[in-house]
């Protein structure tokens, strides 16, 4: 396995741990984090609670399927554009000048701050470069069906 | 990194389109779990939350509702701010009831071993607060609470106050508070907005 390869695998598990990790505490208090989302004022009433209670689950399934290493596209493709609804989101809030729970890690309780833009842009190009390995990756198996190991074929 | 596969011209075609079926499949999925969980989960919330009574009460059941702390009104908070200062004119003496109080009612005992605390944080604690009031960060609880713990266990009343409006710092503090065992706690829903908007003097300054 090329040092390139090997990269990937690591960033991949860790952007992957990071997800399932952001989504635990959010998954658990959907009352908490709905009233996170409120605060960002970005939201009609009507679909706080929805996004409050769909968007964690969606962050798990994303973080497992980067950690498991299945779906690799779609997940890095959601995790780069949900990176960066969340950078619009709180660079607006900051902007605004908000003083607010930034609903990163946990439901409520976490400040908002610009460390948390930081760690968001970090998120977002690792992410993106696991989107563009992982297309590179299927575009060489789909050109070169016959120097795939069959191991690493994805089934679809 | 500058290296691309070049590809047919079907292939940008087939990866893009696949992008978005693994990325529906994801958001299906997630969306199917979480409406599957949301509904049998006891700490489940309505589709649609009801926000008309501000963020701090919104999608509290009844439960939480009901254990939420009394409330005290500007004039109260006004009571205790003069029996703080009469208690300890300029320093931040410790928390006895004055003896030079006249008023001898139950709100006045009350309001002269009260403690005014602000649940938001140090820095717009600083910028400006109801004068005597002690700052306990609600996001910084673990670190604030061990310095304040003694004025807080002596003090006959606990009145929590954060920004106002939509702010539930407030009520975050005095779950907190509850839950170490603190009481008789009192919310001021106003909070520091409807203090200004009294007319009332400010104080600025990090907590002496």
């Amino acid at each position: 396995m090329s040092a390139r390869r090997i990269l990937y695998h690591l960033v991949r598990v860790a952007v992957g741990a990071v997800f399932l990790y952001a989504s635990v505490h959010k998954v658990i208090a959907p009352a908490e984090f709905s009233r996170t989302v409120y605060h960002y004022q970005l939201l009609p009433a009507a679909a706080i609670n929805l996004i409050a209670i769909v968007l964690p689950w969606i962050e798990g399934v994303v973080g497992i399927c980067l950690i498991l290493g299945v779906k690799m596209r779609g997940a890095a493709g959601i995790a780069v554009v949900s990176l960066l609804v969340f950078l619009v989101a709180m660079g607006s809030a900051l902007a605004r000048g908000l003083n607010i729970d930034c609903g990163c890690f946990a439901a409520a309780g976490t400040k908002l701050g610009f460390d948390r833009i930081v760690g968001d842009l970090v998120l977002l190009a690792a992410a993106a470069l696991l989107y563009r390995e992982s297309a590179r990756e299927s575009i060489a198996l789909t050109a070169l069906p016959s120097l795939a190991p069959s191991s690493v074929k994805e089934s679809s | 990194m500058s290296n691309r596969t070049v590809h047919g011209p079907s292939g940008s075609a087939t990866p893009s389109r696949r992008s978005l079926r693994e990325a529906l499949f994801i958001v299906l999925l997630g969306t199917g779990l979480a409406l599957v969980a949301n509904a049998i989960s006891p700490r489940g919330i309505p589709l649609v939350g009801d926000f008309s009574r501000g963020a701090a009460l919104a999608n509290r059941n009844t439960e939480e509702l009901a254990a939420l702390p009394a409330e005290i009104d500007l004039a109260h908070v006004h009571d205790i701010v003069a029996a703080i200062a009469r208690r300890a004119p300029a320093d931040s003496g410790s928390a006895r009831p004055s003896a030079a109080g006249a008023d001898t009612s139950l709100a006045a005992a009350l309001a002269a071993g009260a403690v005014l605390l602000d649940a938001r944080t140090a820095d717009v604690y600083a910028a400006g607060h109801i004068p005597g009031a002690l700052n306990l960060p609600a996001a910084e609880f673990d670190q604030a609470y061990p310095g304040l713990k003694s004025r807080i266990k002596a003090a006959s009343l606990l009145v929590v106050y954060c920004d106002g409006g939509d702010c539930e710092l407030s009520h975050d503090l005095a779950g907190m508070l509850k839950d170490m065992g603190h009481g008789p706690i009192q919310l001021f829903p106003g909070g520091f907005d409807a203090w200004m908007e009294a007319g009332h003097d400010m104080r600025e300054g990090p907590e002496p």
